[in-house]
């Protein structure tokens, strides 16, 4: 396992790098410590690059390493903290994208009710999506901050939004709806964002954070 | 797909087990309103207790088959809405309209007795 | 090296430890913002980067360390402050018949207490096949536009399941308050105190009470 973690990294970002990475996954993870370890300076050295950079060195040093390790065992809570990009091409693609968003909200530690909030959002946004835009994609990304939240993301190349306005102060009459659906998703998540352009395509950006 | 109506005495029974597609949507509406049209049921049942997500387009869909019923002079009675679904619709700003509510299946055929 | 020479670097070498040695000392006692400095460029030069870039990673470590303190502070400060009042205003749903529910609210509603509300009773009205829910809102003292809101959604929410949903105990302040801001509780039927709720939900019922004599 140590040969392989090394590999990967020395070629990922070079072998001095690698190997202070290394001696810092060791401390963090426990792994017994390597007997030919380099002289002392490396980890040192390895500080002075990362601080003549002006990184906070801590934890860039353990995000670098959690993130090559869980790369290499995707078991490591893989579903948790990877974003999630979804194809929106057929009606079937609604439920499936829904289902996803609950199964990670879940996974994120979101409760029941906020779980629903969640798959219904991604309802209303895929099914826009499928009636206004043909096609598109949605995106879940897990923000693991202070703040644990979901933001999703759903985006299209359709005719854009032409009466944004109108619908969100509810003045709006669907021809083809009740013209809900985003005034709904408004209600439910804690920050909502529209980017439309006529003939361009929509871009929605929605956040819900964990209570 | 194909969503079943069962028929108990003059009450019809449609029990919506998963997230409805647009397609189906016309056809069920349709059988519903055929059925009660020449069965002459007076009661309408939709069972949502397997439904997990209720968004704009299905509630949408249920109020539109509530309607259907009513000209059609049949009462509907939707049962088994889950609680994190019956908050999440108000939240939402969505109402079913036009039709009762009953907890389970018991209730509502008392509600259409 | 001759003798001049090897005294000469000898008192180098010491100078420059002493130097040293006056760094590590501020740093031991949390000064971090001395710097090792050097004349020459010799194995010192090295020695005294690395001990300065440990310095200044102490010293961002630390302030770093202290506004999380600081930030962590203020959260448990508020984590206590609100798990006091949500002891102090956590709603129990009483069964208080059978098939009826009364929820009796003290203090401040907002956003996040009546979700919970809704969450717990429309849970208990699933589990206990309730078919009245009565909201007591005595203990409320103010109404405002929100609150009157989140009361609007709890009925709303309580009927979707199929039970029905009476509010009690409005003072004839917030009765006032209520019109005075606008709010229609349109549909919701509200009572004067608990016994009419009571009331209320054996009539929805079709209970009758009588006396046992007669
Ligand atoms: N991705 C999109 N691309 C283009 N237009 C869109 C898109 N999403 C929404 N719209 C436009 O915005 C309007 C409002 O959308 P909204 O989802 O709020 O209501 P609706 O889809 O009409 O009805 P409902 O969602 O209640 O079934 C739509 O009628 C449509 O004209
Ligand atoms: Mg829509």
């Amino acid at each position: 396992m140590k040969e392989k973690i090394y590999s990967v990294l020395v070629e990922e970002v070079g072998e001095f790098k690698a190997k202070a990475i290394l001696r810092g996954a060791y401390h963090y993870f426990g792994i017994e410590k390597d007997k030919e370890a380099e002289d002392l300076l490396l980890p040192i050295l390895e500080r002075v690059r990362l601080s003549l950079n002006g990184e906070n060195l801590k934890s860039s040093k353990v995000d670098g390493v959690m993130r090559r390790l869980q790369s290499m065992f995707p078991e490591v809570k893989r579903v948790q903290t990877e974003e999630e990009h979804i194809a929106i091409e057929s009606e079937e693609d609604i439920r499936m994208a829904q289902m996803r968003a609950k199964i990670k909200a879940q996974a994120l530690g979101f409760n029941g009710l906020d779980q629903t909030k969640i798959a219904t959002t991604v309802a209303e946004l895929t099914r826009n999506i499928i009636k206004y835009a043909g096609k598109g994609t949605v995106t879940l990304i897990p923000l693991l901050t202070d703040e644990r939240a979901l933001k999703i993301v759903a985006e299209d190349n359709g005719p854009g939004i032409t009466n944004l306005s109108d619908v969100l102060s509810g003045t709006y009459d669907s021809k083809q709806g009740l013209g809900m659906g985003l005034l709904a998703i408004k209600r439910l998540m804690d920050s909502f964002e529209v980017e439309t352009n006529s003939g361009v395509g929509t871009r929605i950006v929605v956040i819900k954070y964990i209570k | 797909m194909k969503v079943p109506l069962i028929k108990i005495g003059d009450k019809l029974l449609v029990s919506i087990q998963t997230t409805i597609i647009d397609s189906v949507v016309a056809s069920l509406r349709e059988d519903i309103t055929n059925e009660i049209s020449t069965s002459g049921v007076k009661g309408l049942i939709i069972d949502l207790s397997g439904i997990d997500i209720i968004d704009s387009f299905f509630c949408r869909m249920i109020n539109d088959i509530g309607h259907d019923a009513r000209i059609l002079g049949a009462k509907t009675v939707v049962v088994g809405i889950k609680p994190e679904l019956a908050i999440t619709l108000v939240q939402m700003g969505m109402e079913m309209r036009g039709v009762m509510t009953s907890l389970n299946l018991n209730k509502a055929l008392e509600i259409l007795k | 090296m001759t003798v001049e020479q090897d005294d000469k670097y000898r008192k180098y070498v010491t100078s420059m430890l002493e130097k040293f040695s006056d760094v590590f000392a501020a740093v031991m006692v949390g000064d971090y913002t001395v710097r090792a400095e050097t004349e020459k460029d010799d194995e010192f030069t090295p020695f005294a980067m690395y001990l300065n870039t440990l310095i200044s990673s102490i010293q961002r470590t630390t302030d770093e360390l202290s506004v999380k303190n600081k930030t962590l502070e203020e959260k448990i400060y508020t984590i206590e402050k609100q798990t006091e009042a949500i002891k102090q205003l956590s709603t129990p749903v009483i069964q208080i018949w059978d098939k009826v529910l009364v929820l009796p609210i003290i203090g401040v509603v907002d956003t996040r207490r009546s979700e919970q509300m809704m969450v717990d009773v429309l849970e208990k009205v699933v589990e206990l096949e309730a078919e009245c829910v009565i909201v007591d809102i005595t203990g409320v003292e103010t109404v405002d536009t929100g609150t009157a809101d989140h009361f609007m959604k709890m009925v709303r929410a309580v009927r979707l399941l199929g039970a029905e949903c009476f509010i009690t105990g409005v003072s004839p302040l917030i009765a006032q308050t209520i019109t005075h801001i606008g709010v229609e509780l349109t549909g919701i039927k509200t009572l004067r105190n608990l016994s009419e709720g009571l009331r209320g939900a054996f009539e929805f019922m079709h209970y009758k009470v009588v006396k046992k004599s007669e």
